[in-house]
């Protein structure tokens, strides 16, 4: 079914943030940020910007400190170091892009002109700025908090590790880096605030994948109730993880509304989105696997650290990379032997976050790419190993070396239909008969992933992130004229809701989806949830929506029944009638059922139902359903310039019953992509002192079209038992696959050279050197 | 980011040592220079209108000099701020030496910079610093040899320096390298001529170098201080 929101979307008229009507009075804010990645400040001076036309505020950090508590993105649970953020910094700024002090104007350029004009002095303080450094000994301490720079850290032993490892008589050890980058959404943030002084309650528009976080949080840092403030999310462009943090500018707006007594908005543009919007995957995977002589793999250990810059993002705080990095690791393999150290460290550059699959995609760049090696040292071909290591049907249901349990799967079903799809050994066969000199080097990679989707409540708790509801729910509504409008408790950012919901809606409902209109993104619309990130939306929000359409399907039957004077079990709801199983003729439509129920129609609603058809149900999806792909990437490699040109892509890959399989496909392609730009060429970049050089799309490389070759995408359904409907989330997997599956086939193609990708991104002077040096 | 090069001053090295040592004709020289102010302590405060980009700031610096070995060369100490567009700290070593008649004027600098200016990119940090470099090495010749060399556009070779900047954070890029200097030829053949006369005059007058030297060195104790 083609969605319903793209008409809207194709032609304009959408609503982004910054086409939300601006009230009467409305000011604009810059923000003057901090130059230095470490620093005290000496004085903030407005100086000539207090003339500076159209400036109307002025406040530094010291102005606002009364009024604005601390965040606190950790909570006091062991392994954690718990720090603050201030708002605005009053005394210290920790990374370049920090808020030092806000400028309110009549109009954005005008705020930004006087922004310019405020004198800062500051007293340089020595900075960490690489996860290397935050773990030297002696180096300067982000956080008095946390001297040791370790925000968070945990290590698991399963028991017999130690023997079980050293009886495998292969072991291989190996590092995997994966670089920082940044989400680099087409909008970038922005939000509105306004006050109402006559009700004391406020309304804050921004672009958010999380409005009753947002709302959550900006009531405990401005003391309000959460009955005062109500947070929308009008149309996003693009979130991606980075959407689902809560910044300083959303709560500062809101503050300055009532302070000011005028509305207050604030939207960023390019530079400060790589300034301060979140970046993340700045990781390090130490990996050491011990294999059997056949190849199968025995037990794993693993050290991780990821950086989580200079403060960790709320509500996911420091352990979001390094806590999942480990958990997910196992990924659809067999072992039980696993050991781990992990680490999330402070440094003085921009704020962590999650950004599509957070960890995993360098989880399994270091899981897949250790897979390779081990089968080139073992004489095995890459697809042989896995096929000796995966879960089998007769496996399932397990719970992973992790502790995450997967209810049924077709792994190697996967493998089996990528290998064919992408004629995996007819490649594996000319490859061995190309000239060594030819000016392309050709190389196929193969990743096997499992994606984690649809988290509820118990592994929100069980990871500390006691921010994080996991719940999710949905209020339906069918009118007196039979058409429904579904109120749900997430915010979608393009993932196509407004179809997907009403699909799985109609399904029980027996009303068109063309008649179902689902509002989301709004507090004061939408029930209590969670918001739209980690892949949850079909399982948790759809487990939300099936509930409700149950029970109000359930309702419509009774009050049919008693209308056509059949047992409401007889009757069957579909395309706005509902019939008398097996006697169509007799029906009565839905609109007279919603007439009836709202004392509108002929015949008064049946003895004992109440009136209306609404319902308000809630959701928690138990532990996690875990989806699984295969990708296989086909790459050339340059041996002069050292460019990859990815020729040919295949994802094969299981997410449980599709409800709309285009939305899928179109998903699947867009994650691919965003794992082909930190595969290739995304990186964020520090220079030594902590200032990020990256601030431009000029510097910061992601792809074009030119780079993405044609995706060709295959389902498998093995319907999940775990979740209601048979769904699995799927949003992530391309990312996840799509970084191992590119490097693996980067190495494949320089195995003659003796290179193998251990960094990303890939730089073609690494491999042009690899080629020099590496002749054999 | 390092910028380092060298420069054919056709000057006695004395002359050009005295005028690396002159706030007057440094003031003329530092492109965009505004004020310069000689501090009881022997600092330079300077003002400077720079333009990296679309970037364009009025940055106040300070300048501090050490390792005074005349005529030998000295290393300038540096910090300038920009205010929102950021600020720069360098240090640079300036080593004047006899070359025939003229001087060769070799210089090496690192600076760090931080702030917007940092942010924008390097590629436009490196072409805009040897721009800057040009200029004022132009201007400086001029100045000793009263001639009016022209600064060549960003994309034509200069005509007087060779320049090699290098920024620490584009790992495995090459340095961009200018091509070899040719003296300037802007006005044709008697511009040459008027160089080598003045040439000759200094020259003569270098013979006359422990006179010289000292006048040299008296100016430069007055303006350094202890």
């Amino acid at each position: 079914m083609l969605r319903k929101e793209d008409n809207r979307l194709l032609r304009g008229a959408a609503r982004y943030l910054d086409d939300v009507e601006e009230p009467p009075e409305t000011l604009h804010m810059a923000i003057v940020r901090s130059p230095h990645a470490h620093a005290r400040i000496i004085s903030v001076l407005a100086g000539e910007a207090f003339e500076a036309p159209g400036v109307v505020a002025i406040l530094r950090g010291d102005d606002l400190a009364g009024s604005l508590r601390p965040l606190r993105p950790d909570a006091p649970l062991p392994g954690f170091a718990v720090t603050e953020r201030p708002v605005v910094c009053t005394d210290r700024v920790r990374f370049v892009g920090d808020v030092v002090a806000l400028v309110l104007a009549t109009d954005p350029y005008l705020a930004e002109d006087a922004a310019g004009l405020i004198e800062v002095e500051y007293e340089p303080l020595p900075a960490t700025v690489s996860i290397e450094q935050a773990l030297t000994e002696g180096s300067p301490a982000v956080h008095a908090e946390a001297p040791d720079n370790v925000l968070f850290r945990n290590s698991v032993v399963t028991e017999g590790f130690d023997a079980a490892l050293a009886s495998a008589p292969h072991v291989f050890r190996e590092a995997f880096t994966s670089s920082c980058v940044a989400t680099v959404s087409l909008e970038p943030r922005g939000c509105l605030a306004c006050y109402d002084k006559g009700l004391d309650s406020f309304t804050l528009w921004t672009s958010t994948q999380v409005p009753h976080i947002v709302r959550n949080t900006i009531c405990e840092v401005l003391d309000l109730s959460d009955t005062q403030l109500r947070v929308i999310a009008p149309d996003v462009g693009g979130g991606f993880g980075m959407k689902a943090s809560v910044y300083p500018e959303e709560i500062i707006v809101t503050a300055l509304a009532r302070r000011l007594g005028r509305p207050v908005k604030w939207v960023g543009d390019r530079q400060d989105d790589f300034l301060s919007s979140s970046h993340a995957r700045d990781m390090r995977f130490i990996v050491e696997m011990g294999f059997q002589g056949d190849g199968t793999l025995v037990a794993v250990r693993l050290d991780v650290v990821a950086n989580a810059g200079a403060y960790p993002g709320i509500p996911f705080g420091s352990s979001i990379e390094a806590g999942g990095g480990p958990r997910t690791f196992p990924g659809p393999y067999r072992f039980r032997h696993y050991a781990f150290r992990t680490r999330a460290v402070a440094t003085n550059t921009g704020p962590s976050g999650p950004y599509r699959a957070v960890a995993a995609p360098t989880a399994f760049f270091a899981l897949e790419g250790m897979m390779d090696r081990a089968a080139h040292a073992l004489g095995l071909d890459p697809s042989d190993i896995r096929r000796r290591n995966l879960l089998q049907p007769e496996d399932f249901p397990c719970v992973n070396a992790g502790g995450i349990r997967y209810d049924v799967g077709n792994y190697a079903g996967l493998l089996e239909r990528a290998i064919e799809v992408s004629a995996y050994e007819a490649f594996r066969t000319d490859q061995h008969s190309t000239a060594p000199d030819a000016r392309k080097l050709r190389g196929i990679g193969i990743a096997c992933i499992t994606e984690q989707t649809g988290q509820g409540s118990s592994r929100y708790r069980a990871r500390g992130l006691l921010r994080i509801p996991g719940i999710e729910s949905a209020r339906l509504k069918v009118e007196p004229n039979g058409k429904a409008v579904l109120m749900v408790s997430q915010a979608t950012q393009g993932q196509g809701h407004l179809t997907t919901f009403a699909q799985l809606a109609a399904e029980d409902l027996g009303i068109r989806p063309e008649d179902i209109t689902v509002v989301e993104g709004d507090t004061a619309l939408t029930p209590f949830g969670t918001g739209t990130f980690a892949s949850r939306s079909v399982v948790a929000g759809g487990g939300a929506v099936i509930t409700a359409s149950r029970v109000v399907a359930a309702k419509m039957r009774r009050i049919a029944g008693e209308l056509l004077e059949v047992g409401a079990e007889d009757i069957v709801l579909r395309d706005g009638y509902a019939e008398v199983a097996g006697v169509p003729p007799m029906r009565v439509s839905i609109e007279e059922i919603a007439r009836t129920a709202y004392s509108m129609g002929t015949r008064p609603v049946p003895q004992g139902e109440s009136f209306g058809l609404e319902t308000t149900e809630y959701y928690d999806q138990p532990a996690t359903s875990v989806s699984s792909a295969v990708h296989v990437a086909q790459v050339a490699v340059d041996r002069v310039t050292g460019q990859v040109e990815v020729e040919r892509y295949w994802v094969v890959h299981d997410c449980g019953r599709l409800v709309n399989p285009l939305i899928v496909d179109g998903q699947t392609h867009g994650a691919v992509v965003q794992g082909l730009g930190p595969a290739l060429m995304e990186q964020v970049i520090y220079d030594e002192t902590g200032q990020l050089l990256t601030t431009t799309l000029l510097d910061y490389v992601l792809p074009t079209a030119m780079d993405v070759p044609d995706i060709q995408v295959d389902h498998i359904e093995t319907p999940a038992t775990d979740t209601l409907g048979g769904v699995r989330g799927m949003a992530e997997s391309g990312t996840i696959g799509a970084i191992p599956a590119l490097a693996n086939a980067v190495s494949d193609a320089l195995r003659p050279y003796g290179h193998a990708v251990n960094r990303i991104p890939i730089r073609a002077e690494e491999l042009v050197q690899a080629i020099r040096t590496g002749r054999s | 980011m390092e910028v380092s090069g060298t420069c054919e001053v056709p000057a006695p090295c004395a002359d050009v040592w005295a005028a690396l040592n002159d706030p007057d004709i440094l003031r003329q020289c530092i492109p965009g220079c505004e004020t310069m102010a000689v501090l009881p302590n022997g600092d330079w405060d300077v003002v400077a209108l720079t333009k990296v980009g679309p970037i364009k700031a009025r940055f106040n610096g300070r300048l501090s000099f050490s390792d005074i070995d005349p005529p030998n060369g000295y290393v300038i100490t540096g910090t300038g701020n920009g205010g929102v567009a950021g600020f720069a700290k360098g240090r640079a070593e300036v080593h004047p030496e006899d070359a025939g008649p003229g001087t060769r004027l070799s210089y090496s600098a690192q600076s760090k910079i931080g702030g917007r200016i940092a942010q924008i990119g390097s590629r436009l940090l490196e072409s805009t610093a040897r721009k800057l470099t040009d200029q004022f090495f132009a201007r400086f010749t001029d100045t000793l040899t009263g001639g009016e060399t022209q600064v060549a556009a960003d994309d034509e070779a200069p005509a007087v320096p060779v320049v090699t900047v290098t920024s620490a954070a584009r790992l495995g890029q090459a340095p961009a390298t200018v091509a070899e200097p040719s003296l300037p030829e802007a006005a044709g053949v008697p511009r040459l001529q008027l160089i080598l006369s003045v040439a000759i005059l200094f020259g003569v007058a270098a013979c006359l170098f422990g006179i010289g030297t000292c006048v040299a060195l008296i100016l430069l104790l007055l303006h350094v201080g202890p």
